[in-house]
């Protein structure tokens, strides 16, 4: 079921449409990919679910509803961007933000405390903002988004300007907050993280939605048949039987014509006495998807 | 407003907890008591003693300079020369060398000579001396009865201002009515331009730290505007009453410290017959009527317009923050706001000059120039009517002033990179929902 729906949303900036008739969903206890090249209208796309902007036409739902001020509770906002009040000191500036975001103070309180030992960070409550380095405000800056439990998680760039360490600390918090019930929709130029984390996406372009569904439905929409047989020992003469589409050091990347099975290409390996040591489909990577789809829709 | 509280709160406390802010409120009253402390010295301490040794050839003034607290008078008969080479030994810091005069009117050759220069109070007293003794010469030589002259000579007019009231009638003054007018007019023209650029400084702050998008998505811009606008006002007004209270106090200890001095200051400002100008007289008299002064109304309406003025301009400062991307860009923009507070300040000087001229009254109604004029006018008794029109104009004003700003706020914040025209923010007021 859709925690967010959007339907033919529109947003022009004078002449210039920032969003033209965008539609999608996002599905309850998901991470949602939203993917576009620079000035795409992701942002501001992002800024009329939080209900910072307005949309000129089209209509919203969250959890069933239609999308209203009184939703912003629900919903968590990471910007690209980040941004904190650089005198305030870390606890305060935290119940502060939750407060902002209709918790009362004695929850506010306990939910920021949590939120520190959870990252073991406690140390820092009494600390300026401006004395912690850019990773550990991007640190508080996360715990500010989540402090209020949001139904809907949007986070822009998460990963931007952390270490290794705290990008897989992340990215577990996000696991976590999915399992736990939290829609994640998660706007990146990273591809690869795209894989490894979205299950659903949406590519924008020119303000477009030119490609949406899930990540291995749209892989597989893409695939060109490609396969790939690894083997050992010398190749025979494979008298123009295999597709060969390239032939690197002990593998074979073959392309399947119409008509035929995987089966085929397998039986043909044995029969020729090749020592098959691995088969494998291979499906495009979000990123030749990305880079194809933008080329076409610009022309 | 549960939202725009917490936002003022914020904005109130991190300003009042800054160690500027506390500097800066505990500094003014000790400066105000540095410089109390300082006249005093100055008045009691101050002047260097003079012993002058007077050489009079014309015989006319022998003895009848009468000493101050700073200058001594000794006549002398020795001879010029040798008192020229000598007077530094004797102890003395000059000579007045006085020539037989030949003509009352206008004595000729008369010489302070000394290795110091004479300060202009100094010069000033043994010339008033020497006017003084020809004056009774020519009063002696004209064989006027000095008794007669002394009854012509005392005739002091003071016109007294009633001023007719729904109480009844009550005095009036002119000096005290300009001095508390020129007063509320110029803290309200300071509190519009520190505290409206307080407002516009906090307001780019937020845009370029980047915090603003993520405020934006837990409150609405307008209150993010309001709660600004108030708790930086609460800031000002913490200040003033602080600074008003501080300064009481102050002035209440000097009072207790410097009583000797401050009693030898009024008794010379209170009897007429011992001011020597009339500017000190007309002072002398303002003081006595110190309590006709309504000061609860005043304070009343100097709250109003204080509050008036600087909602009205901290919301148009607010606007040009947040339209803005650095600082070069909002000095530019700014002018076009300063330019009426300082046109104002000059209407302020010409209405409590004239407070009933057509230029104050159309001032004192005009949304953007009735907070610095019209506290400034009211010691004046303006006509009621003129007053409540200025207040419904300030009301409307701000309300007016506030939905521009938010106009331009709402767009201006999440606008970066882009430099900003007055086309473009009218633009934005225009466009029934830019964002």
């Amino acid at each position: 079921m859709a925690i967010l729906s959007l339907q033919n949303i529109n947003k022009s900036f004078g002449d210039k449409k920032a969003n033209d008739n965008i539609s999608l969903e996002v599905r309850e206890n998901s991470i949602f990919g939203m993917l576009g090249p620079n000035g795409a209208g992701k942002t501001t796309l992002i800024r009329i679910i939080t209900n910072i902007m307005v949309a000129d036409s089209g209509s919203i739902t969250l959890n069933g509803q239609p999308l209203g001020r009184a939703h912003n509770e629900l919903i968590g906002y990471m910007p690209e961007e980040r941004g904190l009040y650089k005198k305030m000191k870390v606890g305060e500036h935290l119940i502060y933000l939750a407060r902002l975001k209709n918790l009362s103070k004695k929850v506010a309180k306990e939910k920021v405390n949590f939120w520190l030992e959870k990252f073991n960070i406690t140390d820092w409550y009494e600390k300026r903002v401006e004395e912690l380095s850019k990773g550990m405000q991007q640190k508080v800056q996360f715990i500010a988004t989540v402090i209020n439990d949001p139904k809907l998680l949007i986070l822009d760039e998460p990963f931007s300007g952390l270490d290794p360490i705290n990008t897989n600390l992340l990215k577990d918090e996000i696991q976590e907050l999915k399992r736990k019930g939290t829609a994640i929709i998660f706007s990146t130029h990273r591809m690869e993280q795209v894989e490894e984390i979205c299950e659903d996406i949406a590519l924008i372009n020119n303000g477009r939605n030119i490609l949406s569904g899930s990540v291995r439905d749209i892989r597989e929409r893409f695939k060109e048949n490609l396969f790939s047989i690894s083997y050992k020992g010398a190749l025979p003469e494979l008298n123009g039987r295999l597709n060969i589409v390239q032939q690197k050091d002990h593998e074979l990347i073959i392309k399947m014509e119409s008509g035929q099975s995987p089966n085929d290409a397998l039986k043909y390996c044995i029969e020729h006495h090749i020592e098959v040591h691995g088969f494998k489909e291979i499906l495009p990577a979000i990123n030749e998807i990305f880079i194809k789809e933008v080329q076409k829709s610009n022309g | 407003m549960g939202k725009i509280w917490l936002i003022i709160q914020r904005e109130y406390l991190t300003r009042v907890k800054k160690t500027s802010f506390i500097v800066t409120t505990l500094l003014a009253p000790a400066g105000f008591a540095l410089f109390f402390i300082g006249v005093v010295f100055l008045s009691s301490y101050g002047e260097s003693k003079k012993r002058i040794v007077v050489l009079d050839d014309s015989g006319y003034f022998k003895n009848k300079f009468a000493d101050d607290n700073s200058l001594y008078f000794f006549f002398s008969d020795s001879n010029f020369l040798w008192l020229e080479k000598n007077y530094a030994s004797l102890k003395y810091d000059g000579i007045l060398l006085i020539p037989p005069v030949t003509d009352l009117n206008n004595p000729r050759g008369i010489q302070y000579r000394s290795d110091k220069q004479l300060g202009i109070k100094a010069k000033d007293y043994i010339e008033k001396q020497i006017a003084k003794v020809l004056r009774e010469k020519k009063i002696e030589e004209a064989q006027i009865d000095k008794s007669v002259l002394k009854n012509l000579e005392n005739t002091k007019v003071s016109l007294e201002n009633i001023v007719y009231g729904a109480e009844g009638e009550k005095t009036g003054d002119t000096l005290i009515a300009t001095a508390l007018g020129y007063m509320m007019g110029f803290v309200i023209y300071m509190v519009l331009f520190i505290y409206g650029a307080m407002v516009m400084k906090g307001v780019m702050e937020e845009k370029t730290s980047r915090i603003i998008e993520v405020m934006a998505s837990s409150v609405r811009p307008f209150q993010l505007m309001m709660g600004k606008i108030i708790g930086i006002g609460a800031v000002g007004l913490t200040q003033f009453i602080l600074w008003a209270i501080l300064i009481g106090f102050v002035y209440m200890i000097l009072g207790i410290v410097f009583a000797g001095q401050l009693a030898d200051m009024q008794q010379f400002t209170m009897n007429p017959e011992m001011a020597p100008t009339p500017d000190q007289y007309e002072v002398a008299m303002a003081l006595t009527s110190w309590e006709n002064i309504p000061l609860m109304k005043l304070f009343f309406f100097f709250l109003f317009y204080f509050l008036g003025g600087y909602l009205i301009y901290g919301a148009l400062y607010a606007a040009l923050g947040s339209a803005t991307n650095d600082e070069g860009d909002s000095q530019s923009l700014s002018v076009i706001i300063s330019l009426p507070i300082v046109l104002s300040i000059f209407i302020m000087m010409s209405a409590i000059q004239e407070p009933d001229s057509a230029l104050a009254i159309w001032a004192s109604i005009i949304p953007f120039t009735a907070p610095i004029v019209m506290p400034a006018r009211i010691p004046f008794g303006p006509d009621t009517w003129q007053i409540v029109a200025s207040m419904i104009s300030v009301v409307l004003g701000f309300v007016f002033t506030t939905w521009i700003a938010a106009k331009i706020y709402r767009t201006g914040i999440l606008m970066y990179g882009k430099k900003v025209t007055l086309k473009e923010l009218a633009k934005w007021v225009v466009q029934s929902d830019a964002f």
